[in-house]
């Protein structure tokens, strides 16, 4: 895992926002937060968000589906409030 | 600990916003996630929720408007919070309706100052905390400009920019007002800035601009003539080669 990478980004913008199909916990998005957290505190301008699935089975239905994968209207949103 | 309720900012263009109704009073035990104040935008009406349990207490009354992101309430844990920032903040009106209630002696008043003084506890990033650090600069004077009020790189930074310039930190301005200010030797601390959170902007340094050429006017009779308007003018404003002639009634 290129850590570096990802410290010298958020050490530059001071934000960070992780978007992941996976449920939040124990997932990818969860792993990268940490690592910042853990290595970079002090350059975060703002609490890290993560944009995830929520914690249930993917549904069935197509409609149903559109809600659970993350789309770009809600990293908008997201996005919006963190500055 | 006390939360704050905040102005919210409902729009990527809102600036300010006005308070329509607080639907519980002063002193008003609340819970966490009930509509505690309806804020009217020139596009939405918007019911905000209590952040946290605990006692209100009111820094904003119905019917002002204030900039997004200014607190415009706090929510006390318990009573004992609550009577103490009650007794923090300058507000006759509260304290009298609180001594009614409660009949307690409270600590002597400060002088009464236009505008509230409370201490509130200021959220800082990281980032912030480090900067101000290093350059020596008290986070606790600082107005956030962050989400949910906090204080971000770029307030640091205006306070470092202030400082340089022998202002204090806790001046909020725009660059180019700034610069406007620094050519026309405007006093910045003099203006009220009418951007979020109180920041000045270019048109707060034109409006005074306009105001300071205005002031020979007012001495001067509209009636007599040009003449004895540029040589007033010329007495009043030394130094200064061009004047805008404003008439007025």
């Amino acid at each position: 895992m290129d850590e570096e990478i990802l410290i010298n980004s958020v050490t530059k913008t001071g934000r960070l926002v992780i978007m992941d199909e996976d449920t939040p916990r124990c997932s990818m998005a969860s792993e990268i937060a940490t690592i910042i957290t853990e290595n970079c505190f002090d350059a975060l301008d703002a609490p890290i968000k993560r944009i995830c699935a929520p914690h249930t089975p993917v549904p069935f239905s197509p409609e149903l589906e559109k809600y659970y994968v993350p789309d770009a209207e809600r990293l908008i949103s997201v996005v919006e409030k963190m500055f | 600990m006390a939360e704050n309720i905040f102005m919210p900012k409902l729009g990527m263009t809102m600036k300010e916003g006005k308070i329509i109704q607080w639907m519980k009073s002063e002193g008003d035990e609340v819970e966490k996630g009930i509509s505690v104040v309806s804020i009217e935008t020139d596009k939405v009406t918007y019911e905000v929720d209590a952040p946290a349990s605990g006692f209100l207490h009111i820094l904003v009354p119905e019917g002002e408007v204030c900039p997004v992101g200014e607190t415009i309430g706090r929510i006390a844990e318990s009573r004992d919070e609550y009577l103490k920032i009650v007794s923090q903040t300058i507000e006759p009106s509260v304290k009298e309706a609180y001594i009614g209630e409660e009949k307690r002696a409270l600590p002597v008043e400060k002088p009464l100052t236009t505008t509230i003084v409370s201490k509130v506890e200021v959220k800082v990033s990281p980032r912030a905390r480090k900067l101000a650090q290093a350059h020596g600069i008290k986070v606790e004077e600082l107005q956030g400009t962050g989400p949910e009020g906090r204080v971000i790189q770029e307030d640091v930074l205006r306070a470092i920019e202030m400082r340089k310039e022998g202002y204090p930190s806790h001046i909020k301005i725009t660059p180019l007002a700034r610069a406007m200010a620094q050519d026309k030797g405007i006093d910045i601390s003099q203006i009220r800035g009418s951007g979020p959170c109180g920041r000045i902007e270019k048109k707060d340094i034109l409006e005074e601009n306009t105001r300071n050429y205005y002031r020979p006017w007012s001495r001067s009779p509209c009636e007599s003539d040009e003449g004895d308007h540029c040589r007033e003018a010329h007495h009043l404003l030394p130094g200064c080669s061009s004047y805008l002639f404003l008439y007025s009634d």
